[in-house]
């Protein structure tokens, strides 16, 4: 059991986010002109990460073929500070430009160790993000995977000569890292709370931290028993885990879900009913800049009190690519949970929960039910009332991967 | 639990060795943009460049006062409710500020609820650049908080849409705790983020 693992997992987490960050090649020129899109190529966690940045957001599709993804800008766009690269790597082969006066494509020739692809978009500047993710690693995001288009070859491919210009090698953490089968096969889940951290009390001295130990507990089994998973606990005690730990805990599992269990509170006492949430995540103009400058390797960004820290950019933005599937399987459960406590509907909510931020995978937050509502706190103190609620997220999280592992053509 | 500033020193490519200070300040929305408005927001139509409150007076100032709404919790749903408040329109947007925070924390006049932690102080608020207000608050602030998603959200973003919503010089909050940025409330919400106002919380059955 996992639960105790070291300390320095944040730090490596933290790391991994700089060497992501940093491994940018050389600086592009600052100012773009119109008509030009920049691009940048850099290791990411889960695969190669294509930066391409305009001076205003094009028309543009991105299509995946059966050897690569196009991008297709309306324009005609010159691209710097490659026309053309070649990578033989296992995720991104080569790339190269296409343009005519009316359009342009941008083409991605993926390898043999190329699973998926998913795109999102930045402002001030504007930037098309693509993550090709590697095969054998996390659950891809299926929600945001680029619809396949049939494929127009093209044969007159020419081989493009590499470049002077240095830039990092994609693709160069897949061979640290064990493989593992596609689809969803480690689960974390994580019991809000603990130790000094007790969470929420209820009126008659319930306490949040118990409740959800029991049942991350009775998650465990469910999971296990019925979908064969692999479960790993944030916390198998009573003890106090910092909400970066677990996240890093799931990352470093390579799990492909993470559960965390809470209890609700509010100060109305009325209040009653479970609701799921999923992280609320958009690129604000300051973490865009942000962004650009962890690009860019640019100093002297201003420092007010209380800056965040620089690896949580990024963290942020690992979870991003995977608000559609969080948010599909927060609706699954907010969906199984009403049908089968058949406890009033508080709907699937997003917030910017901090334990949800740096999780690689799709993540949500289940809160279970108020223990500050004196009926509610009354079944939450029951067993069987647990299990019920055990048993309706363990469906949800069984036709979850049942659909998931369909898309990816394993069932 | 910190997240306090870092500074990370990185050798690049062998080049030279490059110091970087980062910081950012987060905005967060945590409902959909596009949620319609609240039916009755005079203060909205302000832009933040709108220059001192005191010289651009609404029908509801009287002589050295003004009329301030703040949002509450409602006892029958998640909604923020508003009430009013006159306050004295002393020279500074963070006197003004500060004097509306503590009607805040002295809490509901009518059924409502409140959302500051009783016992909490508030230490100090200023203004700091891009229009974030840094409002102080005593340990009280997070020790004697409920906890839960729920009373977070409703903790936070009282304040934030309170703020935002009377001062168009304040466009987004930032809560510290006694002088310090904390990592989270009570291990939900994120508050090394500054927030920018949620009106999609704030009640449209039940006004003013």
């Amino acid at each position: 059991m996992p639960s105790s693992h070291p300390r320095n997992f944040r730090r490596t987490e933290v790391l991994l986010a700089l060497v992501v960050a940093l491994s940018c090649g050389p600086l592009l020129p600052l100012d773009l002109a119109e008509g030009e899109v920049a691009l940048r190529f850099q290791n990411a966690p889960l695969g190669t990460r294509v930066i391409l940045e305009f001076t205003a957001r094009p028309s543009y599709q991105v299509r995946k073929q059966s050897d690569r993804v196009v991008v297709t800008l309306l324009g005609s766009f010159k691209s710097i500070p490659y026309k053309s690269k070649t990578f033989d790597e296992p995720i991104l082969n080569r790339f190269k430009l296409d343009r005519s006066s009316r359009q342009t494509e941008l083409q991605f020739f993926t390898g043999p160790g190329f699973a998926a692809v998913t795109s999102f978009e930045m402002n001030a500047p504007f930037r098309l993000v693509l993550e090709f993710q590697k095969k054998a690693g996390n659950a891809p995001s299926l929600g945001a995977e680029t619809a396949g288009a049939p494929a127009q070859e093209d044969p007159a491919v020419p081989s493009s000569t590499p470049e002077p210009l240095e830039a990092p090698t994609p693709g160069s953490e897949a061979t640290s890292v064990p493989a593992r089968p596609p689809g969803i096969s480690v689960i974390v889940v994580d019991a809000g709370h603990g130790g000094s951290e007790t969470g929420a009390t209820g009126p008659s001295g319930l306490l949040e931290k118990d409740v959800t130990l029991d049942m991350a507990k009775k998650l465990q089994a469910g999971l296990t028993r019925r979908l064969g998973v692999r479960v790993i606990l944030t916390r198998d005690g009573d003890r106090q885990v910092s909400l970066d730990d677990r996240t890093a805990l799931a990352n470093h599992e390579r799990a492909d879900l993470f559960l965390s269990i809470h209890v609700n509170a509010s100060p109305a006492a009325k209040a009653r009913g479970a609701e799921t949430y999923f992280l609320s995540y958009q690129a604000t103009d300051d973490e865009a800049r942000a962004l650009a400058a962890l690009e860019n390797n640019t100093l002297g960004v201003e420092t007010p009190p209380g800056n965040s820290a620089l690896g949580m950019v990024l963290w942020d933005l690992a979870q991003s690519q995977y608000l559609a599937e969080s948010s599909k399987l927060a609706e699954t459960i907010q969906e199984n949970l009403n049908a089968l406590l058949r406890i009033e509907s508080r709907g699937v909510k997003q917030a910017p929960f901090k334990v949800l931020m740096g999780a690689t995978m799709p993540a949500v937050l289940v809160e279970i039910g108020f223990i500050t509502n004196s009926e509610e706190e009354v079944r939450l103190k029951d067993g069987a009332y647990r299990e019920r609620i055990t048993q309706a997220i363990v469906d949800s999280v069984a036709s979850f991967k049942d659909r998931v592992e369909k898309q990816l053509g394993l069932q | 639990m910190k997240w306090t500033s870092r500074m990370v020193l990185l050798g690049a490519a062998g080049i030279s060795a490059l110091l970087i200070v980062l910081s950012i300040f987060w905005r967060v929305d945590t409902r959909r943009a596009a949620a319609p408005p609240p039916a009755a927001t005079p203060q909205q139509a302000a832009s933040p460049e709108t220059p001192a409150l005191s010289r651009n007076p609404t029908p509801a100032e009287e002589g050295n006062q003004r009329e301030v709404t703040i949002f509450f919790q409602s006892p029958d749903s998640d909604d923020l409710v508003p009430e009013t408040r006159k306050i004295f329109l002393t020279g500074s947007v963070t006197d003004q500020a500060r004097q509306t925070v503590q009607a805040l924390i002295e809490g509901p006049e009518s059924h409502l609820i409140p959302t500051i932690p009783a016992g909490t102080e508030l230490r100090e608020i200023y203004l700091g650049a891009g229009g974030i207000a840094y409002v102080d608050f005593s340990q009280a602030f997070v020790n004697r908080h409920p906890g839960g998603s729920s009373a977070e959200i409703g903790t936070v973003f009282s304040l934030v849409d309170t703020l935002t919503y009377n001062f168009p010089e304040i466009r987004k909050v930032r809560i510290l705790v006694e002088g310090e940025e904390r990592a989270t409330l009570r291990e939900h919400l994120d508050l090394s983020r500054a927030y920018v106002a949620d009106m999609s919380l704030v009640s449209r059955k039940e006004g003013r």
